[in-house]
């Protein structure tokens, strides 16, 4: 029964069949509008102007077929918003010359819908090859202003006035739009530029305000703090170095001098016992033990017995110098006295300071702890000198990054201005093309290649083509009527709607029953729809061809 | 005297209280239409003659007069496949209805008729139960000489007899029709005087065929009151006006019911289209 039940092109034909009705009342009336229509709609007339876009100069075989065409596109659309504005509207509308004072019924906004109504414009393009790519492509190559209307004397005015417009419009365009571009792209680019220096200038400033933290002295830093970190490790190897030698140096010197250092020893505890005295008293335990010593040193060593007596000159001359003043007759015999002691000691201290310089190893050893002595006060000097360097240094290394952030923050802004800087000067060297295609003769520029005439054929309605659309449109919508009134309808279509529905195979089907009267009827209608169908052709063969 | 006769004399006289003589003897000298005639095949007596109308045949496409082959082909079909079916199953009467109005169950119920009288070994009688839309006697051209009914039969103002007619030019074909509107025709079919009716029907020939049009289902209670008194029923179904899901609530009403089968009417499918062409 499955294989039975499957629909098979019989089945659409008879649905087909069936629904003819339905086709036929959807698709007869569309046919007969498009027919009326087509028969019916008045005539159009059109009048037009052609105009060439002259393009040939030097420059335009540098550009691209779509450059010239974009740019052509562009001027054309400019020129009908110039020329379709409402003030040359309203002037043509009340103009006697194209609507006559018959027409002075109409409202003047009337009017004006009448001509923009009546408008058409389009562009003339035609197909050339690329120069550079070798491509095919459209090349807009001028434009048609028409007017089409019903009257034909109407649309050549119409058409006149317009083209007239056009030509007026493109000279004035050309005249204004010669430098306006490319002083709009300069005055950019100067401004830029100035940006540009400010932003340099504003870099080279933090260049110096930062010259020690820049990103780029970052090696040169670390590297500072490391020779310096060296240094000051290599330092305390010499200080110690030296150290030892002073020592040995200084030792060998004591040798050789002992006598001179009994002396120099006799001085010290000379100068301690004095600040002890002041201090102290000449009772104080101190005071009695270094008097012991100094006895000792000076009873030992010959011309220094009156050692003492210098001592006590010194502390009386020191108190009298307190309480007076110099010219005091006490200071003085204190002075004298003093001086006295002074000489007299002087010659036997004096041998043995000269014994020694005479001594060439005493000479020389000296010399040496001199020399030691320079080299440890400069390396003990260069310490902290060191030390500060490596901290500074430092310092600078921690700025580097704010630093850095700071800096590339100014060098982004200079780079957007260096690239709008770049973009500006690309569109400058267009404009200036634009510019020079525009500013000569042999530029873009409309010549009248046909003139408007009155029209002595109508253009239009298509009426073919109204009434093969209106055909088409019929049997579009007739089918899907009819497809429409099968899917929804729900009673039964024949002995495979039965099985589905009652699981029966039917007994028999009884087709449409025909008696005399119904095949008359049949006949009728057959008959009638040959004759129309035969008028109808001969109808449309008289129409459209002949 | 045929079995059909006797069986008419028994009703006769049970309905009437009396014993009535033959009936062709009586109506042979009171009314030439109502006088029987000879059995034209011997299982099946004729009644009083209704004179059919040609035209009028014709214009409801009864198929006797037509000259559509496809349709005569289709009915042929028909009638060898209801023969089949109630020869297999013993049954002997048979509605014939449809879900709705309109659907051609008359004008099926008369050319199944039609068709089944052709057979010599078949007689027909077709009962007019549609008793509100009664429309046989109008098919077969009768209706304006027709006095009696089964309406009357079945409000008791007429007796088997006077409603039983044998249209002219038919043969081994019986037509009960119907008159006016009946009211009450539920009650009425499941009656004492249907039930009589059918006493007297079950009486007749085994070849005997019975079919009763009957309204639609959807429209009226009469089949399903009738239903259980009938052997078999055969629905119709009309192309482009039975609605799927109605036919679908008429089988379940009709679960109950011996379905002989169905039939479409009005297909563009016929499947007799290409065989006619053969002939």
């Amino acid at each position: 029964m499955d294989s039975n039940l499957e629909y098979t092109a019989s089945d659409y034909i008879a649905a087909f069949r069936r629904r003819l009705g339905v086709l036929l009342v959807v698709a007869l009336p569309i046919i007969a509008v498009a027919f009326m229509l087509s028969l019916f709609l008045p005539d159009e007339y059109t009048s037009f102007a052609k105009m060439d876009i002259n393009l040939e100069g030097s420059n335009i075989r540098t550009l691209e077929p779509i450059d010239v065409t974009a740019y052509a596109d562009r001027y054309i659309a400019e020129l009908e918003d110039r020329v379709l504005k409402r003030e040359n509207l309203l002037v043509m509308a009340n103009d006697a010359a194209i609507f006559p004072s018959s027409e002075d019924t109409l409202t003047e906004s009337e009017r004006i819908d009448i001509i923009r109504d009546s408008v058409e414009v389009s562009v003339v393009t035609q197909q050339v090859i690329s120069p550079n790519s070798g491509r095919e492509a459209d090349l807009i190559t001028g434009v048609q202003v028409a007017s089409v209307g019903a009257d034909p004397e109407f649309v050549f005015r119409v058409a006149q006035h317009l083209a007239r417009l056009f030509l007026d419009a493109d000279r004035l365009s050309r005249t204004e739009r010669a430098t306006s571009t490319s002083t709009f792209l300069k005055e950019q680019m100067s401004i830029t530029e100035n940006d540009i220096l400010d932003l340099e200038k504003q870099i080279a400033d933090f260049k110096v305000t930062h010259a020690c933290c820049l990103p780029e002295l970052v090696g040169l830093n670390t590297s500072v703090i490391q020779r310096a970190e060296r240094d000051l490790e290599d330092i305390q190897p010499r200080i110690r170095t030296l150290s030892q030698e002073r020592a040995f140096v200084q030792a060998q010197l004591e040798e050789i001098g002992q006598h001179s250092g009994v002396t120099d020893r006799l001085a010290g505890l000379e100068q301690q016992y004095m600040t002890l005295v002041a201090n102290y008293g000449p009772d104080h335990p101190d005071v009695v033990k270094i008097r012991r010593e100094i006895n000792a040193i000076a009873s030992a060593t010959p011309g220094r017995n009156d050692t003492f007596e210098i001592i006590e000159l010194r502390i009386k001359l020191g108190e009298a110098e307190q309480k007076y003043s110099s010219e005091h007759p006490d200071v003085i015999r204190y002075k004298r006295e003093l001086a006295a002691l002074e000489s007299k000691r002087r010659p036997g201290g004096g041998v043995a300071q000269a014994e020694l310089l005479e001594n060439p190893r005493y000479i020389q050893l000296r010399a040496e702890l001199n020399s030691i002595d320079t080299q440890l006060n400069e390396l003990r000097r260069r310490q902290p000198a060191l030390r500060q360097k490596i901290a500074e240094y430092e310092d600078r290394l921690t700025r580097t990054p704010q630093v850095e952030g700071e800096f590339q923050a100014i060098a982004r802004r200079l780079q957007s201005a260096q690239e709008n800087f770049d973009d500006l000067q690309g569109r400058a060297v267009i404009a200036r093309q634009s510019e020079a295609l525009e500013s000569t003769d042999i530029a873009a520029r409309l010549v009248q290649i046909v003139a408007p005439s009155v029209p002595q054929s109508p253009s239009g309605p298509p009426r073919a083509v109204i009434f093969v659309l209106g055909m088409f449109l019929a049997g579009t919508v007739g089918v899907g009527s009819m497809l429409f009134t099968e899917m929804t309808d729900s009673t039964v279509r024949g002995s495979k709607d039965v099985i589905v529905t009652m699981d029966m195979v039917p007994l028999a089907t009884i087709p449409v029953i025909e008696n005399s009267l119904t095949i008359k009827t049949r006949q009728r209608r057959a008959n009638l729809i040959r004759g129309t169908t035969i008028f109808l052709i001969a109808a449309i063969v008289l129409f459209y061809f002949t | 005297m045929s079995k059909l006769q006797t069986s008419i004399q028994k009703a006769i006289e049970k309905s009437r209280g009396e014993p009535v003589q033959q009936r062709p003897q009586q109506d042979a000298s009171s009314d030439k239409a109502r006088q029987p005639e000879e059995p034209s095949s011997g299982i099946f007596r004729v009644f009083q003659t209704a004179h059919t109308d040609k035209e009028a045949m014709e214009e409801s496409c009864l198929v006797s007069e037509l000259e559509d082959r496809a349709a005569i082909a289709a009915y042929k079909v028909l009638r060898t496949r209801v023969l089949q079916r109630m020869r297999s199953h013993k049954w002997r009467t048979l509605v014939v209805t449809s879900v709705g109005a309109g659907e051609g169950k008359t004008l099926t119920a008369s050319n199944l008729a039609i068709s089944l009288a052709r057979d010599v070994n078949q007689s027909i009688l077709l009962v007019d139960l549609d008793l509100k839309r009664s429309k046989v006697a109008t098919y077969f051209g009768f209706d304006s000489e027709m006095k009696n009914g089964i309406g009357e039969y079945l409000n008791g103002t007429a007796e088997i007899p006077d409603i039983v007619y044998s249209p002219s030019g038919l043969k081994r074909i019986s037509i009960i029709p119907n008159g006016g509107a009946v009211d009450h025709a539920s009650d009425l079919l499941s009656g004492p005087r249907m039930k009589e009716l059918l006493a007297w029907i079950r009486q007749q020939s085994d070849r005997t065929i019975v079919i009763f049009d009957m309204p639609p289902i959807m429209v009226d209670d009469d089949v399903l009151a009738f239903c259980p008194q009938v052997d078999a029923v055969l629905l119709v179904v009309a192309q482009g006006q039975t609605d799927r899901v109605l036919l679908q609530k008429t089988m379940g009403l009709l679960a109950e019911t011996n379905m002989l089968g169905v039939v479409v009417n009005r297909c563009d499918e016929s499947t007799s289209d290409n065989a006619y062409g053969y002939y």
